[in-house]
């Protein structure tokens, strides 16, 4: 039998399999060696993800010079969105964000980015100087590839 | 050794009226990409165009103009032309849309490009032409822009002002 193809050699380095069984792709770049092992698949499997997660999440909290300011969840996203389309137009207000999680009392939100898109929130948060003719700053608390990791946070530790 | 790198762009206006190509200027042009890059990228893209922005030739007559771009941030810059929709002179304004035709690295491979290409606009109106005249002025046009040497970007202007005389 011949070898399968040039670009099934670089998959597999092995034993020559049957041809359309010597590798599998799954989605989402996981690369998981097949054939050789095939009987002993149902023992275990090592995956090995590379920059899996398409999203960033993001901990927020607004700070305002008038404390006594309510900024529900709607203005709130508005007030980014301006942000975004100021800095970097149409194209950067087009922006698929999400306000996950949002407290009114402490102007804490969680919001959820697209990777590509995180550098563009981030500078743009940074840019906001007024929320209706009052100076305000974003603080950025938390920021992190996986929602697990902003559940707890070294910074807010009480040491005695 | 480094060097300063741009891109240029060859663009065509592409206008309904023709005469009103007549209109347009450099300062105008530049104005109308401007606006539009400050529109769909906001203060980034409008700061990133003032960088080493610039229109570098204008061709009235057949509306063929050239832009110069920061090579870093052309992509960004480029996908803003499509949103111009007309361009501001004179308290008039002329609509019409740019029509990117090459990017190049230097203005010379621009050139270049703009000489084959007029040919080819030549080559298509030959058949098309009604009378004798017509037919003897493209001709002449295309055979004088088969000249090489010095003088080729030269007489590749000449034949698209002709061209667009005939």
């Amino acid at each position: 039998m011949p070898f399968p193809s040039f670009r099934k050699a670089l998959w597999w380095s092995g034993p020559v399999a049957p041809a359309g069984r010597s590798w599998l792709l799954f989605y989402g770049g996981i690369r998981r060696m097949n054939g050789a092992k095939k009987s002993h698949e149902s023992d275990y499997q090592r995956v090995v993800l590379k920059n899996s997660s398409p999203y960033h999440y993001m901990k927020v909290s607004l700070e305002l010079e008038d404390e006594s300011t309510k900024v529900s969840a709607v203005e709130l996203k508005h007030f980014i969105i301006t942000g975004l389309k100021s800095l970097f137009g149409e194209v950067g207000a087009a922006l698929d964000f999400d306000v996950l999680k949002y407290s009114e009392d402490t102007r804490t939100a969680f919001l959820r980015v697209p990777s590509r898109g995180l550098v563009n929130l981030w500078s743009s948060l940074t840019l906001l100087g007024s929320y209706q003719s009052q100076a305000c700053a974003f603080r950025v608390l938390q920021v992190s590839s996986f929602l697990l990791p902003l559940t707890g946070n070294s910074r807010e530790l009480l040491l005695d | 050794m480094v060097r300063v790198k741009s891109r240029y762009l060859l663009c065509e206006v592409n206008v309904s009226n023709r005469s009103s190509l007549l209109h347009l200027d450099d300062r105008a042009v530049a104005a109308a990409v401007k606006a539009a890059v400050a529109r769909t990228h906001g203060d980034y893209g409008a700061a990133l165009c003032s960088i080493r922005f610039c229109v570098k030739y204008l061709n009235a007559h057949t509306g063929i103009v050239l832009l110069r771009f920061p090579k870093k941030f052309y992509r960004l810059l480029w996908s803003a032309l499509p949103f111009i929709t007309g361009i501001e002179t004179r308290g008039q304004k002329i609509p019409c849309f740019l029509n990117c035709l090459h990017v190049g690295g230097t203005i010379r491979t621009c050139q270049k490009f703009l000489i084959q290409y007029n040919k080819h606009q030549l080559h298509q109106m030959l058949p098309k032409c009604k009378n004798k005249e017509e037919k003897n002025e493209v001709r002449r046009a295309i055979l004088s822009c088969s000249l090489t040497g010095e003088k080729m970007g030269l007489k590749g202007e000449e034949s698209e002002e002709e061209r667009a005389n005939t």
